[in-house]
C-alpha cells in the first residue's frame, strides 16, 4: 500500500502549519538572535523595535513566565540568553508584530552590547581545554592492549567527518492558539510531542494539562525537530502574554544559519590484524563536534560508541568518545543519530588496514562479518544475524568478485578516468537507546458508523507511518485499510509520546495500536457470539475478515458497520486505549554492557563510481544493495526510505559540507549548500529486500527502515576512495564529505594534512 | 515586496523611467538575479518584457541576438551555433534556462558567467542604449541597459569548459577557446575564463604567447593557464582549486578548439 499522503502532496492538498488559515488577529514573530559567538550580554536594546511600525510586543528572558530552559538532556539552553551569549544564532529576543515582515523589520532595530569573549570552534581545542558536555564514555572488550602483540598487521590514521544540513523542506514552524482559562494550543513542526509539550507548560510556568500540542505532519525533519523546541516555544509564549494568535515561522536562510546539524566528527584509529587478515584489535577516539549546548548529542555520541564495530567481530575494542563544546548552534539528531559516523571510522580503518595487506577491503570485510553466535563489544550475543545473508544474496546477484576484475581493468587500461567499488555492510540497532524512550501509546476509535480513527504518539514525517499504523489496525480489526483514518499526534489524545526517531515510529506505535485493536475486536467477538445468538458458537469461534464477522471461518450476514452499530447499541466500549513498551532491553552505562536494541537492521550495498582523475568530478554509477527489512508493512514505502536514506547518505559522504568562518558564523549558504540533485543520483539502484526474513521483536514481523539505510551511502566516499587510491597511495586518506575540489586536491593539490581544517 | 513596479513600452521610455527613479530602480529581465538578491529589495523594478527585445535576427554577418532572448531560445534556434548552444546548456538547470536572458546575463556579469566566456571568444559586440561596444571592454565598465547582442560569423573553431558539482550546480570555473590555424600554427587564439576574477577574463598574456605557434602539449598550457590566473578562496572553492580547474578547462577548451576547427575544414 502506497503512502496515503502522497495524492495530497502531489495536488498541493497537504496541510502543513503554514497551509492552516491564518486565524483572525494572528501577529507573526521573529527572532532576534546573537551575531556574537561567545560573550557577555551586557544591554540589549530593544526600544526602537518596540516602537516600530506594527511591532505589538518585543519579548526577552525577562517576559518568561516560567522557567526560561528548553535545554533536552541537561538544563543549558536557556530560550533567550540572559547574561552570556554562547553562539552566533542564540535567541536573544522575540518581535511580535501585525505582520511578518513588520516583525522582521523591527528585529533588525535591536542591538545587543556583548563584551566578546574567545570563542572556541575547534572540537580537538575545546577537548584539550576540558570543554566538553557530560563525561567521556569508553566502550571496552577482550584485552585491547594485550592483542597488539599478536597482529600481523597494524594501521593507524586520522580522519574527519563533517556536518550535515538536514534540509527539511518545511524549515522551523509553529502557530499558538490561546483558549480561554489560561489554556494554550500549539501546532507544530515537531518530532517530539511529549517532550515539548513538557517544554511549553514549563517556559509558560502553567502545568501540562493546560497545553495541547498538535502535529498533522511535517514538511520533512530528519532528526532536525526532535529536540531544540525554541521555535515551538517562543511563539506560544508570546501567545500565551498577548492573548493573540502567534505565528513564527524561519526563513531557510535563518534556519541553515541557526539550527543545529548533523555532528562533524574526529577520528583517531588504530586496528590490527591476523596473517589472514581477522580483526584482533580496533582502538579509536570520537571526538564529537556538538556545539554550545549539550541538546542530544551525548545520545548521539553513545550510540557512536555502541556502533563502534560496525558489521564486524572485534574481539578486542576500545573506542572512547568526547563531546565537544564549542561555540556553534547546538548540533542535533540526524537521520542515523550517531551511527553513520561509528560506522565511517571502522569502515576506514579496514579499508586502511587492507591497503597496507595489499588485499581487496571487501575480502577484510566479508572475511569478519558478523555470524550466529558473535558477540558484541557491550555484551550482546547475535543469534541469528542475516548479515551474511545479505552479503551473501548481493553477491549471488552481482557477482562481487567479477565486479572487482572489471573495475581493476578499466583502471589498468585508463588513466584520466578511474573506477571505484566498494562493499558496505550494515548492522544497525533498533530501539532507542535511551531504555525509558521505548514507550508508546495509541487510542482507537470506532465511530457507530463503521470508521475508525487511530491516534498514536507517531509523528507523519514523509515516512509514512501513518501509512503503516492504518495498516496494522485494518489487518487487526479485519477491515479495509480504507475505513482507517490516522488522526493528527496530539496530546490530549496521546500524553508523554516518546519522540518519533531512532527509526522506531512504525515499531512502538504500531505495537501499541496492535494492541488497542485487538481489545476492540475481543469485545466485537464476545459481543458478535451473544449478537448472532447461535446455539454453541462462543467468542473463539468468531473471526473480522475483510469487513464480515465469519463463524469458523465461515462469512455470516453480520458486516462491519452493522456490527459496530449493534455494538455501540448493546452499549459495548468502542474505544481502547493501549500501551506498548519494548521488552527485555536496557543499558548500563557505568560498565558499557546490556542489550541497548531489541534488535538489528541489516543489508549490504556495493557502489561503484567513476572518477575523472583529470576535473575531480565524478559520478555515483550503480548501487546495489540488499536489505533486510522484515515482512515490510508497506514493500513502497520501505523501498522509498532505502531509496531516500541511500542518497542522503551519499550527500553526506559527497557533496554536502558547510564552513564555519573564524568568528564562529556559518559561511555557507542555502545557494552555495549542494545535496544531491536528481541527475547526481546514481544511474542504477539495484534494491532487494532480503526474502523470508522474520522479526519477532516488532509489529507484524516488520523492521525498522528509517535510518539503517543512510549507512549503505557511506559506499559512495568509499569506493570514491577506492578510485583515488587506483591512482596514487601515498597521501592519507581525504575527509568526508568527498566534494569534487577535495578529491581533485587529494590528487593533484599541495600535500597537507586536510582533516585538520575539518569537521566543523 | 516591491515597492513600485512599471512596465515601459519602448527603450526611450525605460530609460526616462531609470533616470527619474534614480539608483533604487532596476531593471528586471527574466528575474533570475534579481529575484535571488540578498538584503533589501529594490525601490522600483522596470521591467523590460514591454520593449521587444526577445527576438534572434539572422543576418548575413552573423546573429542578432536581442537582450531579452532566452537561454532555451538560444538553446532551441536553428541558427544559433553549436558553441553557443552548448555554453547556454551549461545554465544550472531549465527552469533557469526558460527565465533567464542574454541582456540579464551580461548586465549581471558574473565573476563565473556561463555564456560570457563562449561571446568573449565569439568576439561578440553589446549594443547599448549608449552605443555599440566590443563586449570586453563592457565587462570592466559601468552597466547601462543592454539592448542587443551581436555575433559575427565565423569560421573559427570552439571549445568550451565549465566545472559544476553536480549537472544543476551553478558553475564555477567556466572557459572558452576559439582559433584559427595556418597549418599548425594557431592564429589570434582567444582564451576566456570565468570564476578567476571578479569578472570573465580573456588570458591576453597565453593568447599571445600561443599565437603563431603549434599548439603546446597539456602541461605547458595547464602551466601557462595557471600562472595567468588569480582567484580568491571563497565558497565555491579555494583558490589552488579554481586554479588548477582553470587551468584544466582552458588547455582543454583550447584543443578542442583546434579539433573543431580542422573537422570543419575538413568538412569543407
Amino acid at each position: 500500500m502506497r503512502n496515503t499522503d502522497l495524492t495530497l502532496h502531489v495536488q498541493g492538498a497537504s496541510q502543513f502549519v503554514d497551509d492552516i488559515p491564518t486565524p483572525a488577529g494572528c501577529l507573526h514573530a521573529a527572532l532576534f538572535t546573537s551575531p556574537v559567538a561567545r560573550g557577555r550580554l551586557r544591554a540589549l536594546h530593544t526600544e526602537a523595535a518596540a516602537a516600530a511600525p506594527g511591532v505589538v510586543a518585543v519579548l526577552t528572558h525577562r517576559d518568561v513566565p516560567g522557567l526560561n530552559q528548553v535545554g533536552h538532556v541537561l538544563p543549558d539552553q536557556p530560550l533567550f540568553a540572559v547574561d552570556e551569549v554562547v553562539y552566533v544564532g542564540q535567541p536573544l529576543a522575540l518581535v511580535v508584530a501585525d505582520s511578518r515582515p513588520a516583525a522582521l523589520q523591527a528585529a533588525r532595530l535591536i542591538t545587543a552590547e556583548i563584551d566578546p569573549l574567545e570563542a572556541v570552534l575547534d572540537p580537538l581545542e575545546a577537548a584539550a581545554r576540558g570543554l566538553i558536555h557530560g563525561q567521556p564514555r569508553t566502550l571496552s572488550c577482550g584485552d585491547p592492549d594485550g592483542a597488539w602483540a599478536q597482529c600481523a598487521h597494524v594501521a593507524e590514521g586520522t580522519i574527519a567527518s563533517g556536518p550535515q544540513e538536514h534540509f527539511y523542506f518545511e524549515t522551523q514552524r509553529a502557530l499558538a492558539l490561546p483558549g480561554e482559562l489560561g489554556t494554550i494550543k500549539v501546532v507544530a513542526s515537531s518530532q517530539s510531542p511529549g517532550t515539548f509539550h513538557r517544554h511549553v507548560a514549563e517556559v509558560l510556568g502553567i502545568p501540562q494539562h493546560c497545553v495541547e500540542l498538535e502535529i498533522r505532519r511535517l514538511g520533512g525533519a530528519f532528526g532536525g525537530k526532535e529536540s531544540t523546541a525554541v521555535w515551538v516555544v517562543a511563539p506560544a509564549l508570546a501567545a500565551f502574554l498577548l492573548k493573540r494568535p502567534v505565528k513564527l515561522v524561519l526563513g531557510r536562510a535563518e534556519d541553515l544559519a541557526t539550527t543545529g546539524k548533523r555532528h562533524g566528527y574526529r577520528y583517531r584509529y588504530r586496528i590490527g590484524v591476523d596473517a589472514e587478515g581477522r580483526i584482533l584489535v580496533y582502538e579509536a577516539t570520537f571526538h564529537q563536534h556538538a556545539g554550545a549546548c549539550a541538546d542530544i548529542s551525548l545520545a548521539v555520541l553513545g550510540r557512536s560508541l555502541l556502533h563502534a564495530s560496525g558489521s564486524y567481530r572485534i574481539p578486542n575494542l576500545r573506542v572512547t568518545a568526547l563531546s565537544c563544546r564549542t561555540n556553534i548552534p547546538p548540533n542535533n539528531a540526524f537521520r542515523g543519530f550517531g551511527v553513520p559516523q561509528g560506522t565511517f571510522a571502522i569502515e576506514v580503518a579496514l579499508t586502511r588496514i587492507a591497503e597496507v595487506m595489499g588485499v581487496p577491503a571487501t575480502r577484510l570485510k566479508r572475511l569478519n562479518l558478523l555470524t550466529a553466535g558473535d558477540t558484541l563489544p557491550y555484551g550482546v550475543t547475535l543469534a541469528q544475524p542475516t548479515a551474511i545473508r545479505c552479503w551473501e544474496e548481493l553477491d549471488r546477484q552481482v557477482d562481487l568478485d567479477r565486479r572487482h576484475e572489471r573495475v581493476a581493468e578499466y583502471n589498468r587500461t585508463h588513466a584520466d578516468t578511474k573506477r571505484g567499488l566498494a562493499v558496505v555492510p550494515v548492522c544497525f540497532g533498533i530501539s532507542f537507546a535511551q531504555t525509558a524512550l521505548n514507550q508508546a501509546s495509541a487510542l482507537v476509535n470506532i465511530y457507530v458508523d463503521g470508521s475508525v480513527a487511530v491516534s498514536t504518539g507517531a509523528v507523519e514525517m514523509g515516512q509514512g507511518v501513518n501509512t503503516k499504523i492504518a495498516l496494522v489496525a485494518a489487518r487487526t480489526l479485519g477491515i479495509d485499510p480504507a475505513r482507517v483514518r490516522v488522526d493528527t499526534t496530539d496530546t490530549t489524545r496521546v500524553p508523554n509520546a516518546s519522540p518519533t526517531s531512532a527509526s522506531t515510529g512504525a515499531d512502538l506505535n504500531g505495537m501499541a495500536t496492535l494492541r488497542a485493536c485487538a481489545t476492540l475486536v475481543s469485545r466485537l467477538q464476545e459481543f458478535a457470539a451473544r449478537h448472532l445468538g447461535r446455539p454453541g458458537v462462543g467468542p473463539g469461534d468468531i473471526s473480522i475478515r475483510d469487513g464480515v464477522v465469519h463463524v469458523h471461518g465461515e462469512p455470516t450476514e453480520l458486516r462491519w458497520e452493522k456490527l459496530v452499530a449493534a455494538a455501540q447499541w448493546a452499549r459495548i466500549d468502542l474505544s481502547s486505549h493501549d500501551f506498548y513498551a519494548t521488552p527485555d532491553v536496557y543499558h548500563d552505562q557505568t560498565v558499557e554492557r546490556g542489550r541497548p536494541f531489541a534488535y538489528y537492521s541489516y543489508g549490504t550495498s556495493v557502489t561503484e563510481v567513476l572518477l575523472d582523475c583529470v576535473r575531480g568530478t565524478y559520478a555515483v554509477e550503480a548501487v546495489d544493495l540488499v536489505h533486510d527489512a522484515g515482512r515490510p508493512l508497506s514493500e513502497t514505502i520501505d523501498r522509498g526510505q532505502i531509496e531516500g536514506g541511500l542518497l542522503q547518505g551519499i550527500g553526506w559522504a559527497t557533496l554536502e559540507q558547510l564552513r564555519t568562518g573564524p568568528d564562529g558564523r556559518l559561511r555557507t549558504t542555502v545557494n552555495s549548500y549542494k545535496i544531491p540533485d536528481i541527475k547526481f543520483g546514481p544511474a542504477h539502484v539495484g534494491i532487494t529486500l532480503l526474502a523470508n526474513s522474520d522479526n519477532p521483536y516488532a509489529v507484524c514481523n516488520s523492521k525498522a527502515i528509517g535510518e539503517p539505510p543512510f549507512i549503505h551511502g557511506i559506499g559512495a566516499y568509499l569506493a570514491l576512495l577506492d578510485a583515488l587510491r587506483a591512482v596514487r597511495q601515498d597521501r592519507p586518506f581525504p575527509s568526508l564529505p568527498l566534494t569534487p575540489e577535495r578529491v581533485l586536491m587529494a590528487l593533484h593539490g599541495p600535500a597537507e594534512d586536510e582533516s585538520t581544517s575539518q569537521g566543523r | 515586496m516591491v515597492p513600485t513596479y512599471h512596465r515601459p513600452t519602448d527603450v526611450t521610455e525605460a530609460v526616462q523611467l531609470k533616470a527619474t527613479l534614480g539608483e533604487g530602480a532596476v531593471y528586471l529581465a527574466g528575474g533570475t538575479e534579481v529575484n535571488n538578491l540578498h538584503g533589501p529589495r529594490p525601490a522600483a523594478l522596470i521591467d523590460l518584457a514591454g520593449l521587444g527585445l526577445g527576438r534572434i535576427e539572422t543576418t548575413p554577418e552573423g546573429l542578432r541576438l536581442g537582450a531579452g532572448v532566452t537561454f532555451q531560445q538560444l538553446i532551441e534556434h536553428p541558427d544559433v551555433p553549436d558553441f553557443l548552444r552548448a555554453a547556454a546548456r551549461q545554465m544550472t538547470n531549465r527552469n533557469i534556462r526558460n527565465r533567464a536572458t542574454v541582456g540579464g546575463h551580461l548586465a549581471t556579469n558574473r565573476s563565473c558567467a556561463d555564456l560570457i566566456p563562449a561571446l568573449l571568444a565569439a568576439s561578440a559586440t553589446v549594443a547599448r542604449v549608449d552605443g555599440d561596444w566590443p563586449l570586453e571592454q563592457l565587462l570592466d565598465s559601468p552597466p547601462d541597459l543592454i539592448l542587443a547582442v551581436f555575433v559575427p560569423v565565423t569560421t573559427r573553431g570552439f571549445g568550451l569548459g565549465h566545472q559544476t558539482r553536480t549537472a544543476a550546480d551553478v558553475s564555477i570555473v567556466t572557459a572558452a577557446a576559439s582559433l584559427t590555424l595556418e597549418g599548425e600554427a594557431l592564429r589570434l587564439p582567444i582564451l576566456a575564463v570565468g570564476g578567476v576574477a571578479p569578472h570573465v577574463v580573456r588570458l591576453h598574456e597565453v593568447e599571445q604567447a600561443l599565437d603563431g605557434r603549434p599548439l603546446p602539449v597539456l602541461e605547458e598550457l595547464e602551466r601557462r593557464i595557471a600562472a595567468a590566473v588569480h582567484p580568491l578562496d571563497d565558497l565555491r572553492g579555494s583558490a589552488a582549486y579554481k586554479r588548477q580547474i582553470a587551468a584544466v578547462l582552458g588547455a582543454r577548451a583550447l584543443q578542442t578548439a583546434v579539433h573543431r576547427f580542422l573537422s570543419a575544414e575538413g568538412a569543407r
